[in-house]
C-alpha cells in the first residue's frame, strides 16, 4: 500500500471522557467500511491521528468510502517524507504542481501575469521541537524553494487558494487540499434505534441523520400484500441498500402488516384509520425495540405535511411507546429534505411510482385534530395486541 | 404452491416439443438464409417451408406473409409505412385521415397518436358498451383522405370479436365508389389459433400474428400483407422478408412459429369447444359472487359466436384490479390485470373499457381470465376454490367503512 490520507474527527475530541470509546467506533466503522467496498485498508491511529493505508489505484474508492463515514470532519491525502528539508521540500513540490495541474485556470482576469498566478501560503506545524528549523523557518524555506521553482505562484497569506500544510511528527507529512468528510458522531457510539421506513422520500432521510447522530440502526418495512406490491417492497429494500452506504451493519426487518391493516380498515372509524395505522406501527416498532435493545425510534414525520403529522396526530401515535421517537425532520420543508435525499442518493429510488399504501387504506378526510381520547378509545376497541405479537413472529430479516 | 395458469392471452405456456425442435435447428442448422453456400440454402429451405406451412394453415398465399418480431411490430410496420409515403409536405396540407377503434391494442392505438401528432388526421370508430365497434359509426368518419382503417380482430381485453368484415366491406365499398384505395388492417393476434380464421373473407389487406400466444416462442410474428408494394417499411437494410423486414431472420423461432401453426389451426375447432365449456362453468360459478361485473355481460344482447372463449373480464368493485390480481397470485392463481392500477394517473387508467362506456370504478376494478389450450377443468375448480374464498374476503376489506 503506498498511499495514505489523513482523517480529521473534530467534534470526538470534545467529548473527553468518552473519546476513546467513539475513537475505537470510527476506527472499526472505517475498516469495516472497506471491508465491505472490498479494498485493502490499514487504518493506523498515531499520535492523535487517524490514517488510512491504501493503494493508489484505489484512490477514487477511499476517498468515497471516507466520505460516507459518519465521525470523519475532513480528510486529505498526505504525503509522508523523512523529516530533512531536501525531501520535505520535494514533497512540497509534487503537492504544487499536482495543484497546478488539477487546478481550474486560476484567476479570472489574465490581464497581468502577477494576476494568473496561483495564491499560496505554506503552514508548518512543529510537533518534534527537535527539527532545526522553528515554523517561520521552514515556511520561509519552502516559500522560497516553492517561488523559485514556479513562476506561476506567488505567495498570498489571506486569500490563498494552495495552502501546503507541513507537520513535523516523528516523520514530516505534507498535505494541501482538504476533502470535507461528513461530519457527525461514529454510527454505533450512540446506540440502536428503529427506523420506520417506507418507500417515500422523508423516512431514508430521517435514517440518515440519525445515523449521523451515532445512531446505528434496525429499519422496519410495514409490508401489506396483496394491497401493496413486491415492487414497493423492492423499493424498500433498494433504500436501505443505499443506506447502508452510511450505516455499518444496517438490518431490515419486513413486517407482515395485512391483518393489522385489514382490522383496522373494518373496526375503525374511515377518517382515523391513517391514525390508527401509525399507531399500530409505532406500537410494533416498540415490541421490536424491545426485543432488539434499541433505545428510540426514528421517523420521517414533518410537522403538518400530512394529516398524521399535526401535533395532534403525533401526540396520539406517539403515545404508542414509551421510547423517546427522534423526527429530525420535523422542522422541514419538503425542499430541505428533497435536497438532502438527492444528495445521498435515495430520491430517484424513492419517487418510483409504487405505492406502500393502497388507496382502500387513505379515507378521503383523515382526521386533522383528533381528540385524544376519542382515539385512545378505538384504539382499544380494535385490540391489536395479538395480532402484532403473531405478526413480530413473522417478521423476516434482511441484513445490509 | 401449485400454479394455475389463467393469463394465456399474455402469454402462453411453451409447448416442449416445438422448443425442443426448435433448439436442435438453432444448434444444426446455423446459415444464414442469404448465404449461398451450402449451410445458407439448408437455412432458406426452413426458412420457405415454414412460410409455406403457415400460408397453407391461413389458406393464404406463401408471398403474402412475412415474418416480424411479433404483432407490436407488424401493427406498427403497418402504421409507420404512412410516414413514407406521404411526403411531409401532403401530411401537412391534405392531413391523410386513419381511423381506428377506441379499443385497439395499444401497438396500434399509440402509433397512431404519434401520426396524429405529425399531422396525420385520426379519427375513432365509437365502441358500443357490449365492446363492440359501431360500424355505422365508421362512415361518418369515411372521407376521401382516409388512408388506413385498422380494427382488432379479437380484443384482448374482453374477447369480443369484433365485425371486420362488415368494417372491410363498408370501407371497400366507400374507397370504390371515390375510385381510391383504402388500407384495412387488422390485429389478429388473439385470434390465430383460437378462433377460426379466413383472412380471405374478411377482405382485408394486412392482418398480424404472434406465435407465442399458441405456445410457440417469443420475439417472432407475422404480417398478412396482400399486395406488398402498398407497404414501405421504415427501417431498410438486406432487403430480407420481401424488402418489408430487413435482418437476418430469426430461423429457430421462425420454425417454432410454424410448427405452433401447423399443430393448434388444425385443432381450433375442438379446442374451441373444449375451452367454450371451461368458461361456461367457470362464468356460472363466478356470477355467483355478488359484486362480479362480467365485461361485457352477454346477457345485453350479444350472441355467444361473438366471444372468443378464451378471454373472460370481469370486474369485482370495489376491490383494485392489481389487489385481485396480487392476492390471486399469492395462491397460486396467475391473471391479469384488466386495466393498470394507478392513482396518479387516472387518465390512462382503463382505456378499452371507458371507451365502452364503463365507469372508473369497474374499470380500475377489472381483472382478465385467459385461458389455454391445456387448461384442465381441475384446474379451474382449484382456482374457483380460490376465488371463492378470495375475492369475498377483499370485498369485505375493500368495502363498507364502519359508519
Amino acid at each position: 500500500m503506498n498511499s495514505l490520507i489523513l482523517i480529521k474527527y473534530g467534534e470526538l475530541s470534545l467529548k473527553k471522557g468518552n473519546r476513546k470509546y467513539f475513537e475505537k467506533k470510527l476506527i472499526k466503522n472505517i475498516r469495516k467500511k472497506f471491508n465491505k467496498l472490498g479494498i485493502k485498508t490499514n487504518v493506523i491511529r498515531h499520535q492523535g491521528r487517524f490514517y488510512l493505508e491504501y493503494n493508489h489505484r484505489e484512490h477514487e474508492m477511499a476517498v468515497s468510502g471516507l466520505k460516507e463515514t459518519f465521525g470523519i470532519v475532513g480528510f486529505a491525502p498526505v504525503l509522508r517524507v523523512p523529516k530533512n528539508m531536501q525531501a520535505i521540500r520535494e514533497a512540497s513540490k509534487k503537492l504544487a504542481l499536482a495543484k497546478l495541474a488539477s487546478g481550474k485556470p486560476h484567476g479570472e482576469k489574465t490581464s497581468t501575469a502577477a494576476e494568473s498566478k496561483l495564491p499560496f501560503k505554506v503552514e508548518p506545524k512543529r510537533t518534534d521541537k527537535s527539527f532545526p528549523l522553528n515554523s517561520y523557518g521552514i515556511a520561509c524555506d519552502l516559500g522560497d524553494y516553492l517561488l523559485s521553482e514556479f513562476s506561476n505562484l506567488k505567495v498570498d497569506v489571506h486569500k490563498p487558494e494552495l495552502i501546503v500544510n507541513v507537520e513535523i511528527r516523528e516523520m514530516a507529512y505534507l498535505y494541501a487540499d482538504q476533502i470535507r468528510g461528513p461530519g457527525g458522531l461514529p454510527v454505533g457510539a450512540s446506540g440502536r434505534g428503529i427506523l420506520l421506513l417506507s418507500g417515500g422520500i422523508d423516512s431514508p432521510v430521517a435514517g440518515y441523520y440519525m445515523a449521523k447522530r451515532g445512531l446505528i440502526e434496525e429499519a422496519v418495512y410495514f409490508d401489506s400484500p396483496p394491497y401493496t406490491s413486491e415492487k414497493a417492497r423492492d423499493k424498500v429494500v433498494e433504500l436501505s441498500r443505499i443506506l447502508a452506504r452510511y450505516i455499518p451493519d444496517l438490518t431490515l426487518h419486513i413486517f407482515p402488516f395485512t391483518k393489522i391493516q385489514e382490522r383496522i380498515k373494518e373496526r375503525s372509524l374511515p377518517e382515523a384509520v391513517t391514525l390508527m395505522m401509525r399507531g399500530a406501527m409505532i406500537q410494533s416498532a416498540h415490541r421490536i425495540a424491545e426485543q432488539t435493545g434499541a433505545l428510540c425510534l426514528i421517523t420521517g414525520e414533518s410537522l403538518g405535511q400530512v394529516a398524521s403529522q399535526t401535533p395532534e396526530s403525533i401526540r396520539f401515535s406517539g403515545s404508542k411507546t414509551a421510547l423517546p421517537v427522534f423526527r429530525p425532520l420535523i422542522g422541514m420543508d419538503k425542499e430541505e429534505i428533497i435536497r438532502t435525499a438527492r444528495a445521498i442518493n435515495t430520491y430517484e429510488t424513492s419517487i418510483l411510482p409504487y405505492e406502500d399504501c393502497c388507496t382502500l387504506f387513505a379515507p378521503l378526510h383523515p382526521v386533522v385534530k383528533p381528540s385524544f381520547d376519542k382515539m385512545e378509545t378505538i384504539y382499544k376497541s380494535l385490540q391489536l395486541n395479538n395480532l402484532i405479537e403473531d405478526a413480530i413472529e413473522r417478521i423476516s430479516t434482511l441484513k445490509f | 404452491m401449485n400454479i394455475i395458469y389463467l393469463d394465456w392471452a399474455a402469454t402462453s405456456i411453451p409447448d416442449t416439443n416445438i422448443i425442443e425442435e426448435m433448439s436442435s435447428t438453432a444448434l444444426l442448422n446455423y446459415g444464414n438464409p442469404s448465404s449461398i453456400h451450402l449451410k445458407g440454402i439448408e437455412a432458406s429451405g426452413i426458412l420457405e417451408n415454414s412460410r409455406s406451412a403457415i400460408a397453407a394453415a391461413l389458406n393464404i398465399e406463401k408471398n403474402d406473409f412475412i415474418f416480424t418480431s411479433g404483432g407490436t411490430e407488424s401493427n406498427n410496420l403497418i402504421l409507420y409505412s404512412l410516414l413514407r409515403k406521404f411526403s411531409l409536405e401532403s401530411i401537412l396540407k391534405k392531413h391523410p385521415r386513419i381511423i381506428l377503434s377506441g379499443i385497439e391494442h395499444s401497438s396500434c392505438y399509440e402509433p397512431a397518436k404519434f401520426l396524429e401528432e405529425m399531422g396525420f388526421s385520426l379519427k375513432y370508430i365509437n365502441t358500443e358498451k357490449l365492446g363492440t365497434a359501431d360500424i355505422e359509426s365508421l362512415k361518418k368518419y369515411l372521407n376521401p383522405n382516409t388512408v388506413l382503417v385498422s380494427l382488432i380482430l379479437v380484443n384482448n381485453e374482453t374477447g369480443v370479436i369484433q365485425p371486420v368484415e362488415k368494417l372491410t366491406r363498408t370501407v371497400k365499398e366507400y374507397a370504390e365508389s371515390i375510385g381510391r384505395f383504402i388500407h384495412v388492417h387488422t390485429d389478429a393476434v388473439q385470434a390465430l389459433g383460437k378462433i377460426s380464421l379466413n383472412l380471405k373473407q374478411l377482405g382485408i389487406d394486412s392482418a398480424s400474428f404472434s406465435a407465442h400466444k399458441i405456445r410457440g416462442p417469443r420475439g417472432i410474428g407475422g404480417l398478412f400483407i396482400k399486395d406488398r408494394k402498398k407497404i414501405t417499411p421504415l427501417y431498410t437494410g438486406g432487403g430480407q422478408e420481401n424488402g418489408l423486414r430487413h435482418g437476418t431472420e430469426n430461423l429457430p423461432a421462425i420454425y417454432g412459429f410454424a410448427k405452433a401453426v401447423e399443430k393448434y389451426i388444425p385443432l381450433v375447432e375442438t379446442n374451441l369447444k373444449k375451452i367454450k365449456l371451461i368458461k361456461q362453468n367457470f362464468l356460472k360459478e363466478i356470477k355467483k359472487l355478488k359484486n362480479a361485473v362480467i365485461i361485457p355481460e352477454p346477457a345485453n344482447g350479444l350472441p355467444e359466436e361473438s366471444f372468443s372463449p378464451y378471454i373472460l373480464n370481469v370486474a369485482f368493485p370495489p376491490i383494485p384490479s392489481e389487489v385481485t390480481v396480487r392476492a390471486l397470485s399469492q395462491e397460486g392463481v396467475m391473471i391479469s390485470a384488466g386495466s393498470a392500477c394507478s392513482t396518479h394517473k387516472a387518465k390512462e387508467r382503463g382505456r378499452v373499457l371507458r371507451n365502452m362506456g364503463y365507469k372508473p370504478e369497474i374499470a380500475s376494478s377489472s381483472v382478465r381470465f385467459s385461458f389455454g389450450f391445456n387448461t384442465k377443468r381441475e384446474e379451474i375448480s382449484a382456482a374457483l376454490e380460490i376465488i371463492n374464498r378470495t375475492i369475498p374476503h377483499l370485498t369485505k376489506v375493500a368495502g363498507a367503512f364502519k359508519r
